[in-house]
């Protein structure tokens, strides 16, 4: 097994989370928390950190082991079993619908194309980077997640500065409206769990326990210049009115007479390469989880990534319109974020504590 | 060469095909760019609107007999499409049936509202230019009292759209006029503390002029801020830049050039009144003075200078706010600030905000910085 480095471990996890709700999370904000969207906002990195802290906890415990193995460590094989079992679809929906947002965003800038084009499109190749292995996906993550960082945190500040409004609010309002755009913000989270997986594929020194919070530290920051941006420009209350803010404050950058006049294509090339990645560590990462639940090696993956990959297309072209994506995401993934992100890592470190198990050198 | 290699090339090669933009691919001369679109009543049918599409025609070749031709040399053909419809979109459906080339709104540079226009149809048209995910929302918005058609067509005017785009786009001074985009105008409208407000835009024997802007409550338009009470508008937000004032001082006038405003607003209580704070800064140079350049002017001069500035700014920005006031709209945002700072307020703001405006007292202070004394004396 090839171990990836610091740069690889990190990019190939920040890549694995924050597309689902990306284009969205400002008007989700906005929508649940009102004026306390800020507040909100810092509630959901707070915690990100929670969830981060739990992660790396289990990782630092069982630095051998990944995924679906930590569990049976934990639980034994047939609790383990069943949890993968539940696991599994709730995974793939979260991932198809990642897909159905990213295509139907490509279908605003392509009215003509059908929607299947793009969804055949990238998950396919999608799915030949995942068949490459994960090694190979960190090598590709190391170059993507920075390029796109920067050309994200750059536009980001661009239009912040252009933006009228520099208000920011220094009350909290409404304690419940704060707790409601927390809950409904978690799902940018949704991803994160690839640390487990990742955990025997990365060099465990010094620096590693730290993987978790400097990857949730650089996605709050993402997010944070993200959510001012669309906010210096289009305020507290028009996100709420638009299906994609992030995209319409990004277009609001329409650079004429630049050397980078064409910077739509440029955020388009990023964002599909962004998603690209994402979809296939997921594709990866659920193979090699139904690889190991059925008791095959890990390296067995490729067989069971055609299942996974038919089940991701059949989900996203199932979601029949934005409504029913937006349902999705407000009735069931909400309540399964919070359930896989801190709810079981939590128990996970509560009963290893309790069993007192850990990592023993054989 | 290896097999694998050769396979990566063919993959590549393959993977060119879907660049082109698939189902979506044009060919640019095969598009109609819309640049410009005037909306007036239609006097026929109080549920539909007069659409005329402004539609450049860049080849040089190209002379149909339905084209308006103005000017010499290229680009200087366009075509106005017209058509009585409830939405923008059937409009450009209806339309298709004129035109071998499709309708195109990405290039969309103005949009001009006829002030007749019920304020449900000034919201639809807004609407479906912002629900339009391929139109340009940041297109520049106006309001005429006049035919809205009538400024896409002048025959005294070289390239309508381009003409009333360079006023906002190239020249650097914009002091009497207000620069919205269709976007902006749309984001104010959904929220609570604040008016829109747009451009104002009337015909002249030159062609056209922008001075001037209209204030809305929601769609509907209100009121009318003169071209000198705009002055004072963009000195409130603190958007002036570039401009030459005149100002009184002794029987005489002085002038001061590159006038630059910059201003802090908000809202506060004061023995249980609601006081609108004001604090601008002004910075000029001194262009022409009292006496023409006859006397030197002294340190002391100057300063009486930046007093006159002072008072005379202070009471035009009263005056311009005590106007609003009358007409119970606030296009400078007051209550925007105040309910995002203090959002505990914001359900009395959201319900309550142009009648605790109207009443509201006024405190304006202004500092103003004069740089140069000018090249006479």
């Amino acid at each position: 097994m090839q171990r990836m480095t610091y740069l690889q471990t990190l990019s190939l996890a920040s890549v694995s989370y924050l597309p689902l709700a990306y284009w969205i999370f400002p008007g989700v904000a906005v929508k649940y928390a009102h004026l306390d969207a800020l507040w909100a906002m810092l509630g959901v990195i707070g915690a990100s950190l929670v969830m981060a802290w739990g992660h790396q906890w289990i990782n630092n415990r069982l630095p051998d082991v990944g995924g679906f193995d930590i569990v049976v460590r934990v639980c034994g094989r047939g609790i383990a079993t069943m949890i993968g079992v539940v696991y599994v679809p709730c995974y793939l929906l979260f991932v198809a619908l990642c897909c159905y947002f990213f295509a139907s965003m490509m279908k605003a800038y392509f009215p003509a194309t059908p929607r299947f084009v793009f969804l055949m499109t990238f998950v396919l190749l999608s799915w030949r980077g995942a068949w490459g292995g994960i090694e190979n996906l960190g090598r590709v993550a190391s170059i993507v997640f920075p390029m796109t960082l920067v050309g994200n945190l750059t536009s980001c500040i661009a239009v912040m500065i252009r933006g009228e409004y520099r208000w920011i609010p220094t009350q909290v309002v409404s304690l419940q409206d704060t707790w409601l755009g927390v809950l409904h913000l978690l799902p940018l989270y949704l991803g994160f769990n690839i640390f487990l997986m990742l955990n025997p594929y990365y060099y465990n020194s010094r620096l590693s326990k730290w993987y978790c919070y400097i990857s949730v530290v650089i996605a709050g920051v993402a997010m944070l210049t993200s959510f001012f941006a669309v906010l210096s420009n289009l305020g507290w209350f028009a996100p709420e009115h638009l299906t994609f803010p992030m995209q319409f404050t990004l277009g609001l950058l329409h650079l004429r007479g630049f050397l980078i006049e064409r910077i739509g294509i440029v955020i388009i090339i990023l964002a599909t390469a962004y998603t690209v990645l994402f979809t296939s560590n997921h594709i990866w990462c659920q193979a090699t989880l139904i690889a190991r639940i059925l008791g095959q090696p890990e390296d067995d993956y490729r067989r069971f990534s055609v299942l996974v990959v038919a089940i991701i297309v059949g989900m996203a072209m199932a979601v029949r319109n934005g409504a029913d994506a937006l349902w999705l995401y407000n009735h069931v993934l909400v309540p399964i974020s919070w359930c896989l992100l801190l709810g079981v890592p939590l128990l996970l470190v509560a009963l290893m504590l309790i069993r007192r198990i850990q990592y023993t050198c054989e | 060469m290896s097999v694998v290699r050769f396979r990566r090339i063919v993959l590549c090669l393959l993977l060119c095909l879907p660049l082109s933009g698939c189902w979506d691919y044009h060919r640019v001369n095969d598009r109609a760019q819309v640049t410009g679109i005037a909306v007036d009543p239609d006097p026929d049918n109080s549920h539909h609107v007069i659409f005329t599409l402004h539609v450049p025609i860049f080849s040089q070749s190209s002379n149909s007999s339905g084209s308006n031709m103005s000017g010499s040399g290229s680009a200087k053909h366009y075509k106005n499409f017209t058509v009585s419809c409830g939405t923008l979109s059937t409009a450009l459906s209806e339309l298709q049936t004129r035109n071998s080339k499709e309708f195109y709104l990405a290039s969309l540079q103005v949009l001009i509202l006829n002030e007749h226009l019920q304020d449900k149809q000034i919201e639809r048209v807004v609407a479906s230019i912002m629900g339009n995910m391929s139109s340009d929302k940041l297109a520049f918005i106006f309001m005429t009292p006049e035919t809205a058609a009538g400024f896409l067509s002048g025959s005294s005017i070289d390239e309508p759209v381009d003409d009333l785009v360079n006023v906002f786009s190239r020249v650097r001074q914009s002091g009497y006029t207000v620069r919205r985009r269709t976007w902006e105008f749309w984001r104010d409208t959904t929220q609570p503390g604040i008016n829109p407000t747009t451009a104002m835009l009337r015909s002249s024997p030159e062609g056209f002029d922008v001075g001037g802007a209209v204030v809305f409550e929601g769609f509907q338009p209100v009121c009318e801020l003169p071209m000198q009470d705009v002055v004072y508008y963009n000195i409130i937000l603190g958007k002036l830049k570039n401009m030459a004032i005149s100002f009184e001082y002794n029987d005489s006038d002085f002038e001061l050039l590159h006038i630059k405003s910059t201003s802090k607003r908000f809202v506060r209580q004061v023995h249980g009144h609601l006081q609108l704070v004001l604090k601008i800064l002004l910075k000029g140079d001194l262009d022409v003075n009292a006496t023409n350049g006859e006397i030197e002017v002294s340190p002391q001069d100057m300063q009486l200078y930046e007093k006159a500035v002072e008072t005379t700014v202070e009471q035009h920005t009263i005056e311009v706010i005590r106007a609003c006031q009358r007409n119970k709209v606030d296009p400078f945002g007051f209550g925007l600030r105040d309910m995002v700072v203090h959002p505990k307020d914001a359900s009395i703001i959201s319900n309550h905000w142009s009648t605790l405006f109207s009443s509201a007292q006024i405190d304006v202070r202004v500092k103003a910085e004069i740089g140069h004394k000018g090249a006479l004396n």
